[in-house]
């Protein structure tokens, strides 16, 4: 009997008390490249799922999962193209992206149809993780 | 009737012919014959369909009648133990429960008064030993265990000519009276394995050790686990190979099978090809064995974590096909994939209780018809089904089906908890699973054994046989060295 209810002591502990999110695979929305820049709104968001506005990076990725027809999945993104490099801190700082994603700067955004591709034919040198290395050492995030 | 037997099963009272007529009653296949020798009667018995008629004839009733001399039952009976009867087996009965039990084991029992002598007149009617149907090889022998012991220990004295082979008979069963035969090396296995064994056989007080199961629960001492805690053999050679291992061999008849003991996963995961190929095409499938055993165990477990708590972790052009693949069926990862193993299980299972032309056509229904069905319909997604046939297929390529069938079990186990929490539950089970394991023993030697030692890759790598100079030393063989 005490086997039993250590296992439900298990079950429980894994399906409430273990601070994993469970996806439905089949709705699964993988971002790949991810675009920011500054508007006159604040940040925009693009892409291959869609494009999305807001005051700042935390609110247009809301807006952006709000607008998709299924989950919205970062943790796929392999490049990030950052138009205003101010944005950085706060991107860094919502801990949405990989450590391993790739990191580019740009004067505008592009079209998200086949940067992917392109982008990983040229790899950049810097990664999330670098840039968080290099903030953190600098006192900025 | 009643008063005869014994609680425990045996039989009690004055070796009479009332009594043994008594015991038979009802028994339309036993025979009783009358015979006047001189002034003497004496009575013959034996059991139909178990005794030869013309040997009966031949070798016993014969030479009793023609023994004219006179002299008292006495004599009589001591020479037809002594001279006249000249059949190759006649012992004394010691009481009413040997000659009942030396009938029902083929024997011809001859009352003289009140003693009486069993001839051994054993039809010849046995199964011929024939090829090996599950564990079959390319260049090994082809002559597997049959039901009747004695054809398996004729065939074994046959791989093993050392008169040190010892095999030591019992009957086991209160009222199956099952023959059992330990089998082992004189001077080479363990005497405390044998001694074990022996005491074991005798601690089983049950009706009948009949089937498999009851083999191997009631002699391991029925261990709460899957796992087999002995193993089986329908190779004569492998079982002598055992046996030259330092390992003690039980053989029982009406049971095609020899088990062997101790065991360990690395005895478990040997093949008889092994020592039938090269050591570095046997190191091979060995290797591609243990990979199996890890695709089996954790695939399907693995999937349902990766793609349900943890996508992150695919490759993105995997995850993204696992997500077109997955994208119309209605029903979430984790039900897909234990509801294809459960699937799967069934047809294993249907296939096994069907006829053998039968169970083909019921798997490539089951699985090849409605499996492709089943995706085309949008029902399953090509992924859940390739992880769970790529698990299946796995769980196949394992030696031992008493091992995979308990991987199947852990496999199932795995997934549930990988289905709880991720990798998180998987590990866990993993852990648990390796806990278990270490716990286990055989005879006394942990099923772990070939891992806990330095020498532990010689379970995965077959070394090149003029290299494998000494015995398992988990063993405690008493001669450790098995060449020069």
């Amino acid at each position: 009997m005490k086997w039993l209810y250590l296992f439900a002591a298990l079950v429980l502990t894994a399906v409430f008390g273990l601070p994993f999110r469970a996806y439905d695979t089949g709705k699964l929305l993988p971002v790949r490249t991810v675009q920011a820049a500054r508007t006159a709104r604040g940040v925009k968001l693009v892409s291959e799922i869609g494009q999305a506005e807001g005051e700042s990076w935390t609110e247009a990725v809301a807006a952006l999962r709000e607008q998709a027809p299924g989950d919205v999945f970062f943790d796929t993104a392999e490049q990030l193209v950052v138009c205003a490099p101010s944005l950085l801190p706060e991107i860094l700082r919502s801990g949405e992206l990989r450590p391993a994603a790739q990191v580019y700067f740009a004067e505008e955004l592009t079209d998200p149809e086949g940067l992917n591709e392109y982008l990983t034919a040229h790899k950049s040198e810097l990664t999330v993780a670098d840039l968080r290395y290099a903030l953190l050492r600098e006192g900025r995030l | 009737m009643e008063e005869l037997r014994l609680p425990d099963g045996a039989y009690r009272g004055a070796l009479t012919d009332e009594h043994i007529s008594a015991i038979f009653s009802g028994a339309g296949d036993f025979n009783r014959r009358e015979l006047r020798v001189g002034t003497h009667i004496i009575y013959v018995y034996a059991i139909d369909g178990l005794t030869s008629g013309g040997d009966i004839s031949e070798l016993v009733v014969k030479p009793l009648l023609q023994d004219t001399r006179a002299g008292t039952m006495e004599e009589l009976y001591d020479r037809a133990l002594r001279s006249t009867v000249y059949n190759s087996v006649a012992s004394a009965c010691e009481d009413l429960n040997d000659a009942a039990t030396k009938l029902v084991n083929g024997f011809t029992v001859v009352l003289f008064g009140q003693q009486a002598i069993a001839f051994e007149t054993k039809t010849g009617e046995k199964r011929a030993p024939a090829a090996p149907e599950v564990e079959n090889t390319v260049k090994g022998p082809k002559d597997a265990f049959t039901e009747t012991v004695r054809t398996n220990t004729s065939l074994l004295r046959r791989h093993l000519r050392t008169p040190a082979l010892r095999l030591y008979e019992t009957q086991v069963g209160r009222r199956s009276l099952t023959n059992v035969t330990v089998a082992w090396i004189d001077g080479l296995t363990d005497p405390e394995l044998v001694e074990r064994m022996k005491k074991r056989l005798s601690e089983i007080d049950v009706d009948g050790l009949t089937t498999p199961a009851a083999v191997e629960e009631y002699v391991t001492g029925s261990r709460p686990t899957a796992f087999p805690l002995m193993q089986y053999t329908e190779r004569t050679d492998r079982f002598a190979q055992g046996l030259l291992d330092g390992r003690v061999g039980l053989l029982v008849d009406g049971l095609p099978l020899g088990y062997l003991a101790p065991v360990d996963i690395g005895a478990l995961m040997t093949a008889p090809e092994d020592r039938g190929t090269d050591y570095l095409s046997a190191s091979f499938l060995r290797l591609l064995r243990y990979l199996a055993l890890l695709i089996g165990l954790v695939l399907p477990g693995l999937y349902v974590a990766m793609a349900t708590f943890h996508p992150e972790m695919l490759p993105t052009a995997l995850l993204q096909a696992i997500i077109e693949s997955k994208h119309t069926v209605p029903f979430p990862t984790v039900f897909e994939v234990l509801g294809l193993l459960v699937a799967f299980e069934l047809l294993q299972e249907a296939s096994i209780s069907m006829p053998h032309s039968v169970g083909q056509s019921l798997s490539i229904i089951g699985g090849l018809v409605v499996g492709t069905a089943a995706v085309e319909a949008k029902i399953l997604s090509p992924a859940a089904l390739i992880v769970v046939a790529a698990a299946g297929i796995a769980g196949f390529a394992l030696p031992g089906r008493s091992f995979a069938d308990a991987l199947r079990l852990w496999r199932l186990f795995l997934t549930v908890l990988a289905s709880l929490a991720g990798l998180f539950g998987l590990t866990l089970g993993a852990l648990c699973l390796l806990v278990h394991l270490s716990g286990l023993t055989s005879l006394d030697v942990e099923y772990l054994a070939p891992f806990s030692r330095v020498s532990g890759s010689r379970a995965i790598v077959r070394q090149r046989l003029f290299r494998q100079k000494y015995r398992d030393p988990a063993l405690h063989p008493l001669d450790g060295k098995n060449q020069r």
